[in-house]
């Protein structure tokens, strides 16, 4: 019981030592968290699964000069640089099926409001699909007069893509019984190269609202053009099929995309949804890799201890070698424990502070979260000791360690990259950081992890001891 | 001078004795370099890596409506990478091959296998496509393909726009004689002439393309291509001359603690000669902290067909720039400090900390980097060497380009060395 109670004094002494050390503080807490930090606020963006940009300045220039009451320009504009005024949520697409009836018949037949039919799990083909940020969030459109001033302003950075819609583009691509001719027309987009992530939004956006304006007018046309032949016109039967209940409602439906037979059905798939945040996936490794450092250092101070003749002293005290011995690695491990717990919390708030919401990003179940960084801590620190003991002096044992830790970081993942083909087993920041984003994405298969570790760390750490109490009794 | 030299030969001596110094200045340096180089998308076959959108396919069809579907989606989007039907392809222009990441061995996946890839991030998206697409779109009957994504993947939204574009396309001839068959049905007795006039119609209209997507890009270098060795050589080289440099801030201050600089000053030199040998010893380290760091890239590069420009002046300009403000900072550093200890510490936090700031570790010209990011690099010296390598590296730079950095540079480290000289006691 004296002895134990030895042991903890002996530990808790040196646990108090290092935690007080302001310097020790900096490289141990700050400079993890300062990284991981770093690493968050940078890739954040793209690891919430948000779009990864928002925002995309986009100049669009609308030279159409539209035809028979229609400016098909005039929609792309408002869907891509809408007005205040036209910020109502509404699909302008929705309307062009209106326009087409009424330059059509200008014969007083009134175009009917027909609700396409959608169904509510299944995504008719052609729909408007943008993104998960709304229209809004993703683009920000500015209406520009020309399109020298636009391509300037895509050179200059000002605009990461510009739209440039031609002057006959709605007498080109749109039907009218005056002008039945479809004339194949471009949109010009004109994107910056060092912005392919903006460039391609504002393209796949371009090309689908190209893609339902196409549809929209063949339909027309192809409905259309067998009752209207130029050379002799059929009146009655042009009143028949333009007034006729499935002509509206398919022309409206189509220019809304709805009316495709190619249905998408989109599904999310099941099972265990993995949520990438770097703050859980760095953080955790670059904690470990810094955790590597200290389980090295610590132990090793036992080395500086013999050469500088403390531990001699403290031998001829009535106190067992085995008790100073456990006392000063397990003064190693709790450094360890407690560095590597303060980081998740601290952790946890950086994710606070940078997405604005508070979460425990470590997973719900709190228990095996302690559990892992327990044996997280053991097989650190018994890396850490194993290193230092041999080691001849304290200054090869921070070389050896440094080289370890560092390659451990590597092999684990710490810097963002794993090397994989199985030499990431080797590394102890690989199994920790592993368990750590299971249960952070809510899997508690972390079993092997903790084996692993326990098994690994109890072997290195028993090994560490038996040669520093040889050492000791030297 | 000559006393300057013989202290900076001495101090150049004891640091290169020590065993320590191989690993540090070689071994450390070299593996971060190959680490980070593989972070930033240099690819172990000599190529550097592209950005691919992986998609699994399964085609149930095999008819040349599905091909033709997949073919839009690809013209839509180059970056996608349509698995298996794409591994191993070039990928656009980039030299590099598409790469569907199956594991070792396993090409025949079932369902979970593709939900495992999804959850995993290894795709973006999955699509399956029924058997009977071609025969039921020219039967004029309604097909479903699925389209599966995991929650939160960031991009699978781009992926759902090129599929719908695609098949809005293949259906285009098909929506026009649905509603031909429609209108027939309600106003001409179901006249097959008349759904097969138009539909012929719709057929030739689509064939013209109504609506083309004229793609420009504006002229200019690209910097959005993956750096990989590019990178990582004077990024991680740039760290470590930090690191090097700023060693002899805790050299200084212990070298007070334990008398040797005092014992020094009673020599026949001046403290100015003292602390000038000190700084030359350590410039001289960072310049060659900084030829092992390129001699790696070199071999790296030879390896796999990197190269770090056509201007070794200007690259060794921009070095001893970095360098010459590193031993300044090195100088001040350790007339603020009290121990030895401290200034270890803070060496450490000091350089892992500006070396990401200031785009060491990855590129700030990445897209996605926020603006707020890309201001705030500018407080650290790691940003001006970047953009002086940068111009040399990737956009064949020469000394006018890299003069505005490399004056900031200079004029920085002048600065710390004003003041620090005005601070710095030997006692």
């Amino acid at each position: 019981m004296i002895t134990l109670r030895k042991i903890l004094t002996i530990a808790w002494k040196d646990v108090r030592r290092t935690f007080t050390d302001r310097n020790l503080m900096l490289i141990m807490l700050a400079a993890p968290l300062a990284i991981s930090t770093i690493i968050g606020v940078t890739f954040g963006g793209v690891a919430q699964g948000a779009a990864p940009v928002t925002d995309i300045p986009v100049a669009v220039v609308n030279l159409d000069e539209g035809t028979g009451g229609t400016n098909y320009g005039n929609i792309v504009t408002g869907i891509l640089a809408p007005l205040p005024s036209d910020e109502t949520g509404a699909d302008p697409l929705e309307q062009t099926g209106n326009f087409n009836l009424d330059a059509l018949t200008d014969s007083g037949i009134e175009a009917q409001n027909f609700v396409c039919p959608q169904s509510a799990e299944v995504t008719s083909g052609g729909a408007m699909q943008t993104s998960d940020a709304s229209l809004d969030e993703l683009l920000e459109g500015v209406r520009v007069t020309t399109p020298e001033e636009a391509r300037a302003g895509v050179e200059s950075g000002l605009y990461a893509v510009a739209v440039i819609i031609p002057a006959t583009f709605s007498a080109d691509v749109g039907y009218t019984p005056t002008d039945q001719t479809l004339t194949p027309t471009t949109i010009e987009v004109y994107a910056d190269p060092n912005k392919p992530i903006a460039t391609s939004i504002v393209r796949s956006i371009v090309e689908q609202v190209a893609v339902r304006l196409s549809t929209g007018n063949v339909t027309l046309s192809s409905v259309l053009t067998p009752v209207i032949p130029p050379a002799n016109p059929n009146p009655l039967l042009i009143l028949s099929v333009a007034g006729s209940q499935a002509f509206a409602q398919g022309i409206s439906c189509t220019f809304e995309g709805v009316g495709s037979p190619i249905l998408i059905d989109q599904q999310t798939v099941e099972g265990d949804e993995f949520v990438f945040n770097p703050l859980v996936v760095i953080g955790s490794a670059q904690a470990i890799f810094f955790a590597l450092f200290t389980a090295n250092g610590s132990a090793s101070g036992t080395i500086d201890e013999r050469k500088n003749g403390t531990l001699q002293r403290m031998a001829i005290t009535p106190t067992p070698l085995v008790a100073i011995l456990t006392g000063k690695l397990l003064s190693t491990f709790l450094n360890v424990l407690f560095q590597l717990f303060f980081l998740m919390v601290a952790l946890t708030l950086v994710n606070t502070l940078i997405y604005g919401r508070l979460e425990f990003i470590w997973g719900s179940n709190i228990p095996l979260v302690l559990f892992m960084l327990f044996t997280i801590a053991l097989g650190t620190t018994g890396l850490g000791a194993i290193t230092a003991a041999a080691s001849r002096n304290s200054e090869q044992a921070n070389t050896f360690g440094s080289i370890i830790a560092i390659f451990s970081a590597v092999l684990g993942g710490a810097f963002g990259f794993q090397l994989g083909g199985g030499f990431q087993y080797l590394s102890v920041v690989y199994w920790g950081s592993n368990a750590f984003n299971k249960l952070a994405n809510g899997n508690n298969d972390v079993l092997l992890n903790a084996l692993v570790l326990t098994l690994f760390g109890a072997v290195t750490f028993g090994i560490a001891f038996v040669i520093f109490a040889r050492r000791l009794k030297d | 001078m000559n006393k300057v030299i013989a202290i900076a030969l001495n101090e150049l001596r004891v640091q290169l004795k020590q065993p320590a110094t191989l690993v540090l200045m070689v071994i450390l340096p070299a593996a971060l370099i190959f680490v980070i180089g593989l972070a930033n998308g240099q690819g172990l076959g000599g190529k550097v890596a592209v950005r691919s959108i992986r998609v699994d396919v399964v085609d149930n069809d095999q008819s040349p409506d599905s091909a033709s579907l997949l073919e839009s989606m690809r013209a839509l989007d180059s970056a996608l990478v349509l698995c298996p039907m794409d591994d191993g392809k070039p990928l656009g222009d980039s030299g590099a091959t598409a790469n569907c990441r199956y594991a070792e061995g396993k090409t025949a996946l079932v369902e979970a296998d593709y939900a495992q890839r999804l959850n995993d991030n290894v795709t973006t998206a999955y699509i399956e496509i029924p058997a009977g697409l071609g025969a039921a779109l020219a039967a004029n009957q309604e097909v479903t393909l699925i389209f599966r994504s995991a929650d939160d993947t960031p991009g699978d939204n781009s992926v759902m726009q090129s599929v719908n574009a695609a098949a809005q396309r293949l259906a285009g001839v098909s929506i026009a004689r649905r509603l031909a068959i429609n209108i027939a049905a309600e106003t001409m007795d179901g006249d097959t002439t008349y759904v097969d006039a138009a539909s012929a119609h719709a057929a030739e209209l689509w064939a013209s393309n109504p609506i083309g997507i004229n793609y420009q890009l504006a002229p200019g270098e690209t910097t959005q291509t993956a750096p990989g060795f590019q990178q990582s050589v004077p990024g991680m080289g740039s760290m470590y001359v930090m690191s090097t440099v700023f060693a002899g801030a805790v050299i200084l201050i212990s070298e007070r603690k334990t008398m040797t600089l005092q014992r020094l000053a009673t020599m026949p030199v001046t403290p100015s000669q003292i602390i000038g040998g000190k700084l030359l010893a350590r410039f001289l380290l960072g310049m060659l902290q900084y030829a092992i760091a390129f001699s790696v890239g070199i071999i790296l590069g030879q390896l796999s067909g990197v190269s770090f420009g056509n201007n070794p002046l200007a690259l060794i300009f921009v070095a001893a720039s970095f360098t010459l403000c590193m031993s300044g900072m090195t100088l001040f550093f350790a007339t603020v400090v009290k121990t030895d200890e401290q200034a270890a510490s803070l060496a450490t936090l000091l350089s892992l900390t500006l070396a990401p700031i200031g785009g060491a570790w990855w590129s700030l010209e990445l897209e996605f980097i926020p603006d707020f990011m890309r201001s705030l690099s500018y407080i650290s010296p790691f940003r001006y060497a970047m953009d002086g390598f940068m111009s040399v590296i990737r956009h064949n730079g020469g000394f006018a380009e890299i003069l505005p950095s490399c004056a900031i540079l200079i004029a920085a480290g002048g600065v710390f060395f004003f003041f620090a000289t005005r601070r710095f006691k030997v006692a």
